[in-house]
């Protein structure tokens, strides 16, 4: 029993991670219809900031040993502006010019994004992976056999809050309005008054955010930052947003939880290797059911 | 972003040219002269080939090569220009080294994937990321059938060429398998399960060994695919006596498979079954209210698309006589992808120019460096070589979003869609 | 009929015609000697003429005879196919910086200089090829490496079409010596005696019975923890269980979990260090108090960093080391004065590779009347397959016929274990 608890925590921290990031591929598929492949070196991107950051606060000060929630809080802060950052800028130089291009455009140019940063990456750290100084307490909590890291714990109630602040962004605030409303219906929505530009580049951004701080939680919970580490975990919570209805927010987040929990407890039966297997078969058994996911809307195209 | 591009507009390189050629054509001389210069690089790309400096001739008969059947591939409606491309690619190799050889078997390899993947994506609009499979489906078949039981095979002997239609065979059902439970999914959702069944099929090879799942019960020794070790010794193919050992000779396998791939592609493309494509490409729910039977045409589209990915995956093993799941991974796909796209959609000619360009370039680049004045860039191209290539993806898409060498069809909806725009950015 | 069909009438002509042209174009040729060099410098001899006739199943076109020339004033150059990109460049940077180091060191053979030529080969099928069709194409003499397993298997296709003699410092798996290629030699231990030594240091020393085996699913990984598997049960010891980890992935929760389940005295893990570190990172914060035992893959202090502390007490195996350690001391000191580093895992291994094919080159090599080097492959690989009882810095080298190298008196398997943050030995 405990072993189960044990696997069910270790899947909600995974399936903390894919939901973030499926956040984010959830909200910017909703309003350009267009999956950014490159989200996932989004994460990757914060994940580093947060270790230069807390390296940087290692090397040149004590703060990490004296205030180590000012200093985390930072690195989170600055992870969030670059990961920002950087998708603006993705969004205008890669995928505002296709605006208007067939379909698989934009997706080669996220594709090109998603190479182009984790290579740049990959020169600059010269592949060497980067480990994150002790600055979270790597103090364990122990519930019976079951252990769980504080800073895993951070990780999940972390990515609760990401869901709650965004679902009250996107329902209960003008500019969740305005993304909603372009998600329904671009030309419409500027017909309505809508900044339609200003709005998509507020998709990017509020993905972005998230992605960016998962990665720098993540980061501190793995204590290692590494160019490649932004891929995978892409794809899957692109799987998870798929699954939960892409287009759907709490869909994203279900989907996120869903994957992760069953990932962790197919490794007990199946082994690790076969974790991806479950990962998609699962994908294909959801959508031959409900083609639109599990929370998606219908797309009822009759009438 | 656009108030660039219209300022650039007059010197931009489709606008030189015109200009220029609309002078030159004034002249019967200079008529002439515009419309047999491409077959003057022909010559000019042998001579470069031949008789270039050792350690400039890779790069010098590479450019000219791809310079060279840019315009002979733009200008693919005249026979001749077709029939002296293919001899240029077929003569070429004889003077190339080693390493060059090698490049030129790859992008030969991947065009024909590429015409394969072109099937799909181009012709029948599905987005398959997962085509990887396909190859993996006829390499292993090969591999698993010919290779000698320590190197991992069943060593059952059967020739190369019966392997080849086996393959074909193996890799249409594994299309139709993959085609069925996707039949209702559209866009970016069927890209993302065809992702995951290229993941997924990799994942089986790697794990069914001799502790796999299935792969216990099969054979104690290697179980079905000898997991992450690989199966080798693979044994080179024969024809009429000669071995076919080298990746020059296993050149022209490749060469004859894509000239009838790109052959079939095009018969196929206008004949009804491709007629069927467009019209679900184009509207998949109007084309099946006028009739057309989606369901057949995307399983035929998988099918025939997969196969072609089988024979490449044989030819592949046999070249490299081993094989291993990691051979088989995400980027195979995405790279056959971007080469189609980049290359131009629906087009065969854009798939061989893009093969060139993705597959070619970057290995040719491998010890490129730039050693000016106080730039010292040494090894650029080979540490820099896949940060350059994802920039030139971006590049290459923001630029000309319809690709390299769009179809004339797309040619048109472009200008059509760049029109529209242009009347309501004013 | 449209416009499509009306212009496809020569279509059936023109497959026909350019069918045609390639076939003469390959039959006339020569179907198959196409000739690899520009200028004369080497002649790669070894291909197979058509005359020559079909090889048998088991050995592809394997090349015989050749000789290299290398003009007066030109250098000797020595190929070095190592992986310089992803992560396990970590391991491949090393590598290359060894045998560069031992090339400089001897600097020059019969008064022609020696120079190095590094090459990326990915850790991949194709990127060993590829870097094996450069290095040809450069005409060095010899190479060393290819670094991986699985590379290594590829790209002795290529090389022993050119009868090239390939020495290899770290392509440990069991199957790169299955194929029987004559000129391939490799100065690491195969997998099978590594993994047995492992097991044996881990039944009789440490006196573990119950282990649990985790491999990263690569031709390494889990080629050495089969054979650890099957030795440690010879022995007399338990297998509780065999698990996989992805490479790549941060996070090994369920499988840490399930080791847990598993209880046993000792982890062994088969992979390199990214994952190795993690492993052992999350066992230990997951209660697990089982002994920690890798391989080479992850012999390097960077292993020890990246687990944070948690790599306290683990033990890794290392391959073969002198009892002896003069030779070994010399090239670590030099080592550590030309780059300022520690000498990495493969290190001494590589050394040894390059100083071994250097010497038979100076063997076998003579000097023609034009003042060429003239060196006769067949020749240059007897050299060095008569190896034997060389003393090297990774200890007493002695080759079998199918190239591996065998277990010599006064060569022990070295074992180090992590104390305060640093590798030492213990064995």
């Amino acid at each position: 029993m405990q072993e189960y608890v044990q696997l069910l925590i270790d899947g909600l921290t995974i399936g903390g991670v894919y939901a973030v990031i499926a956040l984010g591929y959830t909200l910017v598929y909703g309003v350009l219809r267009m999956i950014n492949f490159a989200h996932g070196e989004l994460f990757m991107m914060g994940a580093f900031t947060g270790y230069y950051t807390l390296d940087g606060f290692q090397r040149h000060s004590n703060l990490n040993d004296t205030v180590p929630v000012l200093t985390i809080a930072t690195a989170i802060l600055l992870g969030m502006v670059v990961a920002v950052v950087l998708a603006i800028l993705m969004e205008r130089i890669a995928y505002r010019p296709l605006r208007h291009a067939p379909r698989l455009a934009p997706l080669i140019s996220a594709i090109g994004v998603s190479i182009l940063l984790r290579n740049i990456m990959l020169r600059v750290t010269n592949a060497q992976g980067k480990v994150y100084p002790r600055v979270f307490p790597r103090t364990v909590l122990e519930l019976g056999e079951v252990r769980v890291l504080y800073v895993q714990i951070f990780l999940i109630v972390l990515s609760f809050l990401f869901l709650a602040l965004l679902y009250l962004f996107i329902e209960r605030t003008k500019v969740g309005m305005a993304i909603r409303a372009v998600a329904e219906d671009r030309s419409t929505a500027a017909l309505m008054g809508v900044n339609v530009d200003r709005t998509i580049v507020l998709t990017f951004v509020s993905g972005a955010a998230l992605a960016g701080a998962a990665g720098v939680v993540y980061g501190m919970y793995v204590t290692t930052a590494t160019s490649g580490m932004g891929f995978i975990p892409g794809i899957k919570a692109f799987t998870a947003a798929v699954l939960g209805g892409i287009g759907s927010v709490p869909g994203a987040m279900l989907g996120g939880y869903f994957l992760g929990i069953s990932e962790s407890l197919s490794t007990k039966w199946l082994g690790a290797q076969y974790k991806d297997v479950v990962a998609f078969v699962l994908l294909v058994v959801v959508l031959i059911f409900r083609p639109w996911g599990l929370l998606g809307k219908r797309e009822d195209k009759r009438a | 972003m656009n108030k660039l591009r219209e300022a650039l507009a007059p010197w931009s390189p489709s606008r030189l040219r015109e200009r220029a050629e609309s002078r030159l054509r004034r002249t019967a001389a200079g008529t002439a002269v515009l419309n047999n210069a491409p077959y003057a690089l022909l010559p000019l790309a042998a001579i470069a080939a031949g008789l270039a400096p050792e350690h400039l001739s890779i790069r010098w008969a590479f450019a000219t090569i791809i310079a060279a059947s840019y315009f002979i591939l733009r200008s693919s409606r005249d026979l001749f220009a077709m029939v002296v491309l293919g001899a240029m690619l077929a003569y070429l190799p004889q003077k190339m080294d080693r390493f060059e050889q090698g490049i030129l078997f790859d992008v030969a390899l991947y065009a024909m994937l590429g015409i394969g993947l072109n099937i799909v994506v181009g012709y029948a609009g599905l987005l398959d990321l997962g085509y990887v499979a396909f190859f993996a489906v006829g390499a292993y078949a090969f591999a698993l059938l010919s290779a000698p039981v320590y190197g991992g095979g069943f060593d059952v002997g059967t020739s190369f060429w019966i392997v080849l239609p086996m393959a074909m065979v193996l890799a249409a059902l594994a299309g139709v398998l993959l085609g069925i439970p996707v039949l209702r999914l559209r866009g970016d959702y069927l890209a993302i399960v065809t992702l995951g069944f290229g993941e997924i099929v990799r994942i089986m090879i790697n794990n069914e060994n001799q502790t796999g799942l299935i792969g216990k019960h099969v054979n104690s020794t290697h179980g079905i695919t000898n997991g992450p070790v690989g199966v080798f010794s693979i044994p080179k193919p024969h024809f009429f006596g000669i071995d076919l050992a080298t990746p020059h000779e296993m050149y022209y396998v490749v060469l004859v498979g894509c000239l009838l791939a790109a052959f079939a592609a095009e018969r196929i493309r206008i004949s009804r079954v491709g007629r069927a494509w467009e019209a679900i490409r184009e509207d998949e729910d109007v084309a099946a209210a006028m009739g057309v039977n989606t369901t057949r045409y995307k399983l035929l589209a998988f099918a025939i698309g997969a196969s072609i990915g089988g024979i490449g995956g044989v030819i592949f093993a046999a070249k490299q006589s081993a094989v291993f799941p990691s051979d088989f991974n995400l980027d195979v796909s995405i790279n056959v992808l971007a080469l189609v796209i980049i290359g131009g959609m629906g087009n065969v000619r854009g798939v061989v120019l893009g093969s060139f360009l993705l597959i070619g370039l970057p290995d040719v680049l491998r010890d490129f460096s730039i050693n000016i004045s106080f730039i010292n860039l040494d090894n650029l191209g080979a540490d820099y070589r896949l940060v350059i290539f994802g920039a030139a993806l971006v590049a290459v898409m923001v630029l000309r979003p319809e690709g390299l060498l769009p179809s004339r069809r797309r040619q048109a909806e472009f200008e059509q869609v760049r029109a529209i725009e242009a009347e309501r950015a004013t | 009929m449209s416009t499509d069909q009306r212009r496809g009438w020569f279509r059936a002509p023109l497959l026909a015609g350019m069918l045609a042209v390639v076939a003469t174009l390959a039959l006339a040729c020569g179907g198959g000697t196409s000739s690899s060099d520009k200028t004369a410098t080497a002649s790669a001899g070894g291909k197979t003429t058509p005359a020559a006739g079909k090889t048998t199943a088991a050995t592809s076109a394997a090349g015989a005879g050749g000789t290299i020339t290398i003009k007066k004033g030109d250098s000797i150059k020595i190929g070095i196919s190592t992986t310089l990109s992803t992560d396990n460049a970590q391991l491949g940077i090393p590598i290359r910086d060894s045998a560069l180091l031992a090339i400089k060191q001897k600097a020059t053979i019969k008064g022609f200089k020696v120079e190095g030529d590094p090459q990326d080969d990915l850790c991949s099928g194709p990127g060993s090829v590829a870097a094996a069709q450069k290095l040809i194409a450069d005409k060095v003499v010899a190479v060393v490496g290819p670094m991986c397993s699985g590379g290594t298997v590829a790209a002795l296709d290529p090389y022993s079409q050119q009868n090239m003699l390939v020495v290899s410092s770290s392509a440990t798996n069991p199957s790169v010596t299955a194929q029987g290629k004559k000129d391939f030699f490799r100065t690491a231990w195969n997998d099978a005696t590594q993994g047995a030594e492992m097991a044996k240091y881990a039944y009789t020393t440490l006196g573990k019975k119950n282990a649990v085996l985790v491999n990263d699913q690569s031709t390494y990984g889990k080629g050495l923890m089969d054979v650890f598997k099957t030795a440690f049960a010879a022995a007399g010891g338990k297998v509780a269980g065999e698990e996989q980890v992805t490479v790549g992935d941060k996070d090994f929760g369920p499988t840490v979990t399930k080791i847990k389940g598993e209880s046993p005295d000792l982890v062994v893990f088969g992979g390199f260090i990214a994952e190795g570190a993690i492993l052992v990172r999350q066992l230990s914060e997951a209660g697990v108090t089982a002994t920690f035992m890798g391989a080479d893959g992850i012999a390097d202090q960077k292993y020890i960093d990246q687990a944070g502390g948690k790599a306290e007490g683990s033990y890794v195996s290392r391959g073969p080391t002198p009892n002896d350690q003069t030779e070994y001391k010399k090239f670590a000191d030099a080592f550590k004065a030309e780059y300022g580093k520690d000498l990495g895992q493969f290190g001494e291994q590589t050394a040894d590779a390059a100083n071994i094919i250097m010497a038979a080159i100076e063997k076998v090599a003579t000097t023609n009347a034009g003042g060429d080097l003239v060196i006769d492959k067949d020749a240059l690989i007897a050299a060095v397959k008569a190896t034997s009882n060389y003393s090297g810095a990774s200890g007493i080298i002695t080759f079998d016929a199918k190239g591996d190298r065998i277990v010599t008196a006064g060569t022990v398997n070295r074992i180090d274990q992590v104390k305060s943050g640093k590798l030492e030995r213990v064995q």
